[in-house]
């Protein structure tokens, strides 16, 4: 009978010891490896392609949360976390399995007959998962970071580096001085988790980087056409236009 | 005609006067309103006699007595019918059966006061003809203007209800409120920080199964943590050892979960031991330098604790190393050391007792501490 393959991602030796302990029992479950952050985590799920993951939430300079935006496909997956005041509720909403450490063998092993056996990854896991990070942080306006890859490398960087970002089909694409790289999250999300003092949405398909703004001019059909720095010219709708002047002035 | 329209006017002097006064009756101003309630009353009395002796021209003892035995009753009808309203609240009753049962209830009482009171009034005294005839024909209108006043205090007096409530549920609001914020203060002066216990605790399950002395050891340093944590409370200051000691707990705590991502060195000169320092005024120095130190890199983070003696103050040192590539994954984290500065600026009245200096590869955050005779609290 086929193993299961299972991976470890917690920044903490002794969380992920205790998660070995646990599973001692799993006759049936492989450990395939183990990682201490994300970019080691990243590099792991994608060699390995194993069936199950302990996801470590809070990881330093990757989030465990960035580390999945950051797949083509998921795992099935148990997320850990020591405390979580506002994420409980988006776990239960999109009926996600969790672990609030410390956690029992009870507890741990409840969590384990959810996951197995292991159904064929559904188009369902992946909306839900998308659906979790989008739930997750409360939908405050403080986003501060971005990451993205290219190739193998992965690139972490400050919302204030983005120029601005368009829309493109079901993706976002964000353009910052030196690259530009396409998130899989909609405008909406930007929109919710940016700064709107700094990140105005002027048009349908546009965030502009206030900072980048140059100038605001009217075009001969009467609307406004937004110049930056950098010399990109950006359509501003009648809407766009009016949250502008509102953020503007005040 | 003329009958039925002075009537008539009388009547929604009555009753508009009767608005007025039982729109003050609230529940603060009940006495007031009492008092304001009856003299109108008694005014009305007055304006209905004087209206029926010389519009009317009605004998004396007749037109006394009308006003008298109708505005007298009717007060004190109108007076207790708060209680009505109060038995049939409309926590118990829909407004529909509300309003079914004052319908009628209003019709049953205005007619039964009307009728009553003209019985009281054939029997008290021998009437003219003038006014039995009188008496007699406003009967109707006397039900009606009843009815009508039964109903319109009615609602005014359900009025007054609901606003009670709602000002009652405000009050109970802002006591939360307040509630809510000594628990907040309560929380933010034992400052115990959610992540590091329970990561903590999960590090003592772990240990639990491969090494139960380790184990023991962590779980007393945890408790000794938590002891100073509390003690902040009781006492305002403590010696700089002491401080240093449970510090060095934390930092001790935080070490078996990073195991080698932290390394740090403490370095006390003697004469700096006994001065008095304000309770966990270092704590959240710590706590800083590992959260932008420790928790935002993978490689090991450098801390470092020196505290040297000078001429009339002490100088504390907490530095620590950072990856200056890391972007903080939430914007608008302050340092958390605003909290410091003003408790330094209480304790000792003074300004710039606490400064930054970062460098591209280390942070470093120095406290002066004045030398001033204090009692140290044990």
């Amino acid at each position: 009978m086929k193993k299961t393959s299972i991976v470890i991602i917690d920044d903490e030796k002794l969380a992920r010891d205790l998660v070995k302990t646990y599973l001692a029992d799993y006759s049936e479950i492989t450990i395939v490896g183990e990682a201490e952050n994300a970019f080691e985590g990243l590099e792991l799920v994608q060699k390995q392609q194993p069936d199950l993951i302990l996801l470590d939430i809070q990881m330093p300079k990757l989030s465990g949360f960035e580390m999945l935006e950051l797949l083509e496909k998921y795992p099935e997956i148990i997320f850990t976390t020591a405390f979580e005041e506002y994420a409980i509720k988006a776990f239960e909403v999109n009926a996600i399995d969790y672990l609030l450490k410390p956690f029992s063998k009870e507890r741990f092993d409840l969590a384990m007959k959810k996951v197995l056996p292991l159904k064929v990854a559904s188009s369902d896991r992946i909306e839900k998962i998308d659906q979790l990070m989008q739930d997750y942080n409360q939908s405050t306006p403080d986003l501060n970071r971005l990451v993205f890859k290219e190739g193998n490398q992965i690139h972490v960087i400050s919302v204030n580096d983005l120029l601005y970002l368009e829309a493109q089909d079901d993706y976002v694409n964000c353009v910052t001085r030196n690259q530009y790289f396409l998130k899989n999250k909609t405008m909406k999300y930007f929109e919710t988790h940016l700064d709107p003092k700094k990140f105005v949405r002027i048009h349908r398909s546009y965030i502009v980087n206030l900072d980048e703004m140059k100038s605001l001019d009217k075009t001969e059909n009467d609307s406004y056409v937004l110049q930056t720095h950098t010399g990109k010219q950006l359509p501003v709708s009648r809407s766009g236009y009016s949250r502008l002047k509102e953020v503007i002035n005040n | 005609m003329k009958l039925n329209l002075n009537h008539y006017i009388a009547g929604t002097a009555d009753h508009i006067a009767m608005k007025q006064l039982t729109k003050t009756a609230l529940k603060d101003t009940e006495r007031i309103g009492s008092i304001v309630y009856w003299s109108a009353w008694s005014i009305i009395a007055v304006c209905h006699y004087l209206i029926l002796r010389y519009i009317f021209v009605l004998p004396f003892v007749e037109s006394v007595l009308d006003s008298f035995y109708y505005n007298l009753s009717f007060a004190f009808i109108g007076r207790y019918m708060i209680y009505q309203v109060r038995f049939l609240s409309l926590d118990n009753y829909s407004p529909l059966n509300l309003i079914l049962i004052h319908s009628m209830a209003g019709l049953i009482v205005s007619s039964a006061w009307v009728y009553g009171i003209r019985e009281l009034i054939t029997y008290s005294v021998q009437l003219s003809e003038d006014y039995s005839f009188f008496l007699e024909k406003s009967s109707w209108f006397r039900i009606v203007i009843g009815y009508l006043f039964y109903l319109q205090v009615i609602v005014l007096y359900y009025l007054i209800e609901v606003y009670n409530e709602w000002r009652r549920n405000i009050d109970k609001e802002k006591d939360l409120n307040s509630m809510l914020k000594d628990a907040e203060l309560k929380a933010l002066k034992y400052q115990i920080n959610p992540h590091f216990i329970f990561n903590s605790l999960n590090s003592i399950a772990s240990m639990c199964y491969s090494n139960s002395k380790h184990a023991a050891e962590m779980t007393i340093k945890l408790a000794e943590f938590l002891r100073s944590t509390f003690k902040r409370n009781e006492e305002q200051m403590v010696s700089l050892e002491e401080e240093i000691a449970t510090v060095e707990q934390y930092i001790q705590i935080e070490r078996i979960r990073y195991s080698d991502r932290l390394a740090y060195k403490i370095n006390i000169d003697p004469q700096c031991r006994k001065v008095p320092v304000p309770t966990m005024i270092l704590q959240p120095l710590i706590e800083n330098a590992i959260k932008h130190g420790v928790h935002e890199s993978t490689e090991t983070i450098r801390l470092h604790i020196d505290c040297k003696m000078q001429a009339n103050q002490m100088e504390i040192e907490v530095g620590n190393t950072y990856d200056n590539t890391a972007v903080s994954p939430k914007a608008g984290e302050g340092l958390g050391l605003t909290a410091t500065k003003e408790r330094l600026y209480k304790s000792y009245s003074q300004e710039n007792l606490l400064t930054i200096q970062k460098t591209k590869y280390d942070f470093t955050v120095r406290i002066r501490i004045p030398i001033k005779s204090t009692k140290v609290s044990e």
